[in-house]
């Protein structure tokens, strides 16, 4: 999604200037078609959804000790400080335990009365939510996996050349040798 | 008929007489007022309704009278104040709306997968097999009310009874024996749960451990909390059951339940040096459910010990003993409990009650073929049909058999 803003009117007499936005969807890649205004700006969101205006949220407050960090799901309102809360809807650890799980408690009927109200979720939430069968995946986890996948494979890629180079280095010394 | 007047109504003829003109007319509408009900029970608002009310009856009836007109009047334009409905609770006009179940639907309570239920083992429910149990395991006040280490004991008290109130006493505590020496299931081990709900492959790899899902919504049983694991294949399926009772640990812990394995367990060896296997078994009881493996493989492991060394006295009139009988009747090792019974105990009837659990449980074995009328047999001689056809220690049973033989002959002496 693409934004344009276009600043559209200056006063007379000089003493404000009004600033009007519209924005309005845009193709992907049209940004050469608006290169040559100053007053617009193209500009996309990682996300792709817009945030809603509603002061009900549904996000991560963090707790624990340095080092250590533990997360409350938490209703509270968007201009209030991360650890205040309304309510509390569950936890989540991201340190691994001896098993190697990951614990995640989600207070599910509650969600559901919060989401039919319009709270807002965050990315994590999203995620979470997305991850135990609640809603349908967020694509941003997705576009990670794949991201991950990838890095992986040009990591592998490295390691395979350097076993390779220093096979060829003790092959090459024999040879002298 | 009363000829003296009360004083309240003296005052109300005086206050009508003030208040009425002459063209008014005669007492058309009721004259009520708070001083001519003021000994009264009832309040004078609910007998001015009522009378109202019995006015209207009669108007549906047809019987008219004086004044209703008025009475009419003024019960219309009250009709915008009452409600369309009456409502009997508060809790009926503010129906609180659950806008979550209109929208979503009201899913929470999650049901286990089909296939699954808790079954106890057939042959201990039977309540033929529950009375010879509870006879077998004997009640001992000594060993059923000892003092517990950790316990507090009260001081001893002192009274005089009745032989009523004796007797009334005594069915109390026999109540209270029930209570100690209930014994705990004898259940088939649970199944394993195996439910895939999703397989998204473009998440293979995002992250490196398991993450386990547990709802928290208020009141709901164990059995309906929903617990799902994603995996880092990407694999959405239910939690197994090792999985759950962890869960359930951390987040509705209960008490004398460990989230860690004890060891002794595993090595028991030292425990049982020291006779300690009752502890273990109540160990056993309180931290796993008795579905489990764990608690089903610890507790035949307890008893197995128990059998080799031959310390039977060790649960007897505990409620452990139950599960002990059941376990070797139902693998066909009796003879170590026989033995004990007739020499140490020295009972033939607790003998032959064994000797019928072991046919109830294995009807097929010789043993319940040739004893069919059992209640008709002596005991004698049910448990030498036992010692003839299904023992493995012959020889020394039947030594310790003729004890029996030789002492009612020489008691009818007596």
């Amino acid at each position: 999604m693409v934004r344009l803003s276009w600043l559209l009117l200056e006063r007379v007499r000089n003493f404000r200037k009004l600033q009007t936005t519209r924005e309005r969807l845009v193709a992907r890649n049209a940004e050469c078609l608006f290169a040559g205004d100053e007053n617009i700006q193209v500009y996309s969101k990682l996300d792709g959804v817009p945030r809603l205006k509603n002061q009900y949220a549904i996000r991560l407050a963090k707790h624990g000790c340095p080092n250590r960090p533990f997360y409350h799901i938490v209703l509270a309102k968007t201009y209030d400080d991360r650890d205040t809360e309304i309510e509390q809807l569950g936890t989540y650890d991201p340190m691994p335990n001896i098993n190697n799980e990951k614990l995640c408690a989600l207070n599910f009927e509650r969600i559901k009365y919060h989401i039919a109200l319009g709270a807002y979720l965050t990315r994590p939430i999203r995620r979470l939510l997305g991850l135990s069968g609640f809603l349908p995946l967020d694509p941003t986890l997705l576009i990670f996996a794949e991201n991950l996948r990838r890095r992986k494979a040009i990591e592998q890629k490295i390691k395979s050349k350097e076993s390779e180079d220093s096979e060829k280095k003790t092959e090459t010394e024999k040879e002298v040798d | 008929m009363t000829t003296l007047l009360h004083r309240f109504t003296v005052a109300k003829l005086l206050r009508v007489a003030c208040c009425r003109s002459v063209y008014s007319g005669p007492e058309a509408y009721p004259v009520f007022s708070r001083q001519d009900f003021a000994e009264d029970d009832g309040t004078w608002e609910w007998k001015k309704l009522h009378n109202i009310r019995q006015r209207v009856v009669d108007i549906q009836n047809g019987i008219n009278h004086e004044g209703d007109k008025k009475i009419v009047d003024d019960e219309a334009r009250k009709v915008h104040l009452l409600p369309h409905k009456i409502y009997s609770k508060p809790e009926e006009y503010y129906p609180l709306t659950d806008v979550a179940k209109v929208v979503y639907g009201n899913k929470t309570k999650d049901p286990m997968p089909k296939g699954i239920k808790h079954k106890m083992d057939p042959d201990f429910i039977r309540p033929e097999v529950q009375d010879l149990l509870k006879s077998l395991t004997g009640r001992d006040p000594e060993i059923v009310f000892a003092e517990q280490t950790g316990l507090y004991t009260h001081m001893p008290r002192v009274r005089l009874l009745t032989t009523e109130q004796l007797n009334q006493e005594i069915k109390k505590m026999d109540e209270k024996f029930d209570e100690m020496l209930e014994m705990p299931p004898v259940m088939l081990e649970r199944e394993e749960i195996e439910e895939t709900i999703a397989f998204d492959e473009l998440l293979d790899g995002y992250e490196e451990g398991k993450l386990i899902f547990t709802d928290i919504t208020v009141d709901l049983k164990p059995d309906e909390r929903c617990m799902v694991v994603r995996e880092p294949t990407g694999l959405l399926r239910r939690a197994q059951w090792d999985e759950r009772d962890r869960a359930l640990g951390v987040y509705y812990p209960k008490r004398g339940r460990s989230l860690h394995k004890d060891p002794v367990f595993e090595n028991p060896q030292v425990a049982f040096k020291n006779q300690f296997h009752k502890n273990i078994l109540e160990r056993i009881l309180v931290e796993f459910v008795p579905d489990s493996k764990e608690f089903i493989h610890y507790t035949q492991m307890v008893y197995d010990e128990i059998d080799k060394e031959s310390q039977y006295d060790l649960l007897r009139s505990t409620r452990f003993f139950g599960g002990l009988a059941f376990y070797l009747a139902k693998h066909k090792s009796i003879d170590g409990l026989l033995k004990n019974i007739l020499e140490n105990k020295s009972s033939l009837p607790d003998a032959a009650d064994l000797v019928k659990l072991f046919c109830l449980i294995n009807n097929e074995s010789n043993t319940a073929k040739n004893l069919k009328d059992l209640n008709n047999c002596d005991d004698f001689r049910i448990v030498q049909v036992y010692v003839q056809n299904d023992a493995t220690m012959k020889k020394i049973l039947e030594l310790s058999l003729q004890t029996f033989q030789q002492i009612p002959q020489s008691a009818q002496n007596f």
